[in-house]
């Protein structure tokens, strides 16, 4: 019943569905103060200028949403899901996405196909997104010259590393992590995306080591600011 | 105990969270609805506003009325309400003129006092209680009804961690307690969301207004107030609803009452069911049950009985009558129904998209030569706000050969097209002038809400269209707005006074005998677009249309005709004018 990706078609849905799901896993895990993976993707359609990585992208949504369950929220800015079920695009709503980050301090969109992975945290009765330690990747710029083969197989290393942290029961004794049969992962009082680069680079090689680093791409935003 | 966590509501600030206990608000979204005392419940149009499930938002409407005006702590905000608006309005009931005039400042001193600390300082007490009893049903009525959007309507709450009034926050408050549960049975839900209702009703039958009538204040002594009075007044709600409900709860919870009491509920709402299937005799309702368990439940609390209501209304009334000369309107009644509206966003857009100008008679005076010349159908519509101007709207339509006025049919689509739409603002006279050398136009003639009762007091402008087809297209639903519906039907006079009256006051009307001889049906005309005709054999070219957006709309429609007894119309006994009725419905919705 709980959708696990998330097509999003505007920036307050956004909110509400990283709040929501922060409050659950806090009900659950009776955790104060917990902090999950959260991956954003910014992706153009055809139609608006975006190129094969993006439809590359699009077309993993539905494996993203299998494949990543209980692991990491993947949002798709600015996609929705019509009556249908398929993916639609709607390049006002992306745009004033993009608009609500790049006003918060958070830019740099390669054009095409990005994608943003961060922390998120609940703590002090606040969710705040942490833009200062958090990986960008333009995946387009990265096929482009050579340091990743392919989009698809970059993020089927995401999946793989998902996985491993799920299966591995050996973090429940290195941190406090907690590991939802419904909402996610979650640690409490430490960054989680550390844990989720450490398994990913050890999937996807040493050639492509270097696109796992994190960077300062924004400021820590409080979700209520975005 | 069996919860170590206590049940602690947020505290809200007036100034902080822009908290409004009036409205329902959500991100990027117009009003879904609110709740005004002056206009009962309110649901937005649904179909504006997009709600999943409108009967949940009128649920959540409904219990804040309730609330509003069933419990002490409503009736204390109702007299202050009422003390702030009319203040500046009131004359002291005795002295001479120049006293008089200076009470009258004195109280207009005191409303602005009152408005400014003691009325937010009121809402701000019972802000948290009213939405949690209000989200809590509005909820409950999804998960039982609609479990595929249970999860939706909850995030879709406005959260303080969003900088948005906290109505998630409340909401969890309980739910933590008292799950809900979309996969529970439908009675259990409503079961426990009646519970709900009961332990905030609770909460809100405070002793404020024993308080009030206590105030050592001296209606013939100077100064008139002995103590200050916005001090007075805030000394009433020294046991605020908030604080009373955490008692309640917390006290339940770790007395293990908590459980038991929502079985209990379970068990009797059951009972009330089963007995009102047999149809056996009244016994003493679920909710009458449950209430007093409460009260007994919980003894080192003052909460008062819904009897002890009345007389305590009717001395802090008398109070307030004493000091301020006016009388406080009774408001005790429950409306039977909430409203839907349409959006004051849609409306504003609307005029700022096509804002309204002069239309020049000549305009007119073309359309309706062209009307002649190429014979076709002609539609004016007007709306005034008074009887000197009117916006027209001068719409054509091609006739149906030789069945004047209805339109025609698909054999018209290879004719020329049709001319545009002219519309304006015309003063009155300009409208009867214009219209004079054509006596046998328009063919029909439609009114937008009330607008009749005024084009009626334009000398000559009820005759004038006695010879076309009549229609009032309405858009807002109401019980009182389908009545005057009625009355444009029924004899095109304005209501009596005493009805009116006696409508707004909750006493007995019989409503049923305004129907008589008045049938209706529905046209559908899309999905979830439908409106509602009312009409009179005896009256047959005068049609009442009723915008009904939803589901609910439908219902509410239904429901109030069977109050006013309005039957509906037999598929034996064929409509006049059905698709002429179908095309003037068609234009009022899209």
């Amino acid at each position: 019943m709980f959708e696990r990706a998330y097509a999003v078609s505007a920036i307050g849905e956004f909110k509400k569905r990283i709040l929501d799901n922060m409050l659950r896993l806090q009900s659950e895990t009776a955790m104060n103060e917990l902090c999950v993976p959260v991956g954003m993707f910014l992706v153009l359609d055809r139609a608006s200028g975006g190129n094969t990585i993006g439809d590359e992208v699009i077309r993993r949504f539905s494996l993203l949403d299998l494949e990543s369950r209980n692991i990491i929220d993947f949002f798709f800015l600015g996609w929705g899901r019509s009556k249908s079920s398929s993916l639609t695009f709607d390049l006002k709503a992306f745009q004033s996405c993009r608009d609500a980050l790049h006003k918060a301090g958070v830019s740099g969109f390669g054009g095409y196909a990005d994608l943003l992975l961060f922390d998120a945290w609940l703590r002090h009765e606040r969710v705040s997104l942490d833009f200062e330690n958090a990986l960008h990747i333009d995946l387009a710029e990265s096929v482009a010259n050579k340091r990743i083969v392919s989009a698809g197989s970059f993020l089927e290393g995401l999946l793989q590393a998902a996985e491993e942290i799920r299966t591995d029961g050996s973090l429940n004794s290195r941190v406090v992590i907690r590991i939802s049969d419904k909402l996610g992962l979650a640690t409490a009082k430490r960054s989680i995306l550390h844990f989720v680069l450490e398994k990913w680079g050890k999937i996807i090689g040493a050639n492509s080591l270097v696109e796992l680093a994190t960077r300062r791409v924004g400021p820590v935003v409080d979700l209520a600011g975005l | 105990m069996a919860h170590t966590v206590p049940f602690r509501l947020p505290r809200v600030s007036w100034s902080k969270h822009g908290v409004n206990l009036l409205s329902f608000r959500q991100d990027a979204r117009d009003v879904l609805g609110e709740y005004m005392p002056s206009e009962g419940a309110v649901v937005v149009d649904p179909l504006w506003t997009r709600a999943g499930v409108p009967e949940a938002i009128a649920i959540h409407e409904v219990r804040h009325q309730f609330l509003y005006r069933n419990t002490t702590f409503g009736l204390f905000t109702q007299l202050l309400t009422f003390m702030v608006e009319r203040g500046s309005q009131s004359r002291g009931p005795r002295g001479s003129l120049a006293q008089q005039r200076q009470e009258a400042l004195d109280l207009k001193a005191v409303a602005l006092e009152l408005g400014r600390k003691v009325l937010p300082k009121c809402f701000e007490n019972q802000w948290c209680v009213q939405e949690l009893a209000a989200t809590y049903a509005e909820i409950s009525y999804v998960a039982a009804r609609h479990p595929e959007l249970f999860e939706q309507e909850v995030r879709g709450l406005p959260s303080a961690r969003l900088d948005q009034p906290p109505y998630r926050e409340v909401f969890d408050t309980m739910d933590r307690l008292l799950p809900v549960d979309p996969r529970r049975p439908k009675e259990l839900s409503d079961a426990q969301a009646e519970l709900v209702g009961l332990l905030v009703a609770a909460s809100m039958n405070s002793d404020c207004l024993v308080r009030m009538q206590k105030l050592p204040w001296d209606v013939g002594a100077s100064p008139k107030w002995v103590m200050d009075p916005a001090k007075a007044l805030l000394a009433c709600m020294k046991d605020p609803p908030y604080l009373r409900l955490e008692r309640i709860m917390n006290h339940l919870v770790a007395n293990g009452l908590l459980e038991p009491l929502r079985e209990e509920a379970a068990r009797e709402f059951r009972r009330s069911a089963d007995s009102s299937a047999a149809k056996n005799p009244p016994s003493p309702g679920a909710a009458e049950i449950l209430y007093e368990r409460i009260v007994t439940l919980i003894p080192q609390l003052a909460i008062y009985r819904d009897a002890d209501i009345p007389e305590q209304a009717h001395y802090a009334n008398l109070a307030w009558k004493d000091l301020t000369g006016v009388n406080v309107p009774k408001e005790r009644a429950t409306e039977p129904f909430p409203a839907i509206k349409e959006s004051r966003q849609r409306e504003q857009q609307g005029l700022a998209a096509h804002p309204v100008s002069e239309l020049p008679p000549i305009a007119l005076r073309e359309r309706l030569k062209l009307t002649v010349q190429n014979t076709l159908g002609l539609t004016l519509e007007f709306w005034l706000k008074e009887p000197s101007q009117a916006f027209v709207a001068a719409r054509s339509y091609f006739l149906k050969k030789g069945a004047a006025p209805c339109p025609g049919g698909k054999e018209d689509e290879g004719r020329s097209p049709l001319p545009v739409d002219v519309h304006g603002l015309m003063s009155t006279p300009d409208i009867f002038r214009e219209l004079a050398p054509f006596p046998a136009l328009p063919h029909i003639v439609v009114f937008g809400d009330d607008s009749w009762r005024r084009w009626y007091k334009v000398p000559g402008g009820r005759p004038r269209f006695e010879a076309c087809v009549q229609v009032c297209r309405q858009t807002h639903l109401t019980q009182d707005y389908v009545l005057y519906l009625l009355q444009f039907v029924q004899e095109g006079d304005e209501l009596p006074d005493f009805i009116v009256r006696d409508l707004r006051a909750g006493r007995a009307v019989p409503l049923e005998a305004l129907g008589e001889g008045a049938e209706f049906f529905l046209i559908k005309l899309g999905l979830n677009e439908h409106v509602g005709c009312i009409f009179n054999r005896r009256r047959p070219l005068v049609y009442g249309l009723q915008k009904l957006p939803a589901d609910l709309g439908i219902q509410l429609f239904l429901t109030i005709c069977q109050t006013l007894g309005i039957q509906q119309c037999q598929e034996s006994r064929p409509v006049l004018y059905t698709d002429l009725l179908t095309m003037v419905a068609f234009d009022f919705v899209f």
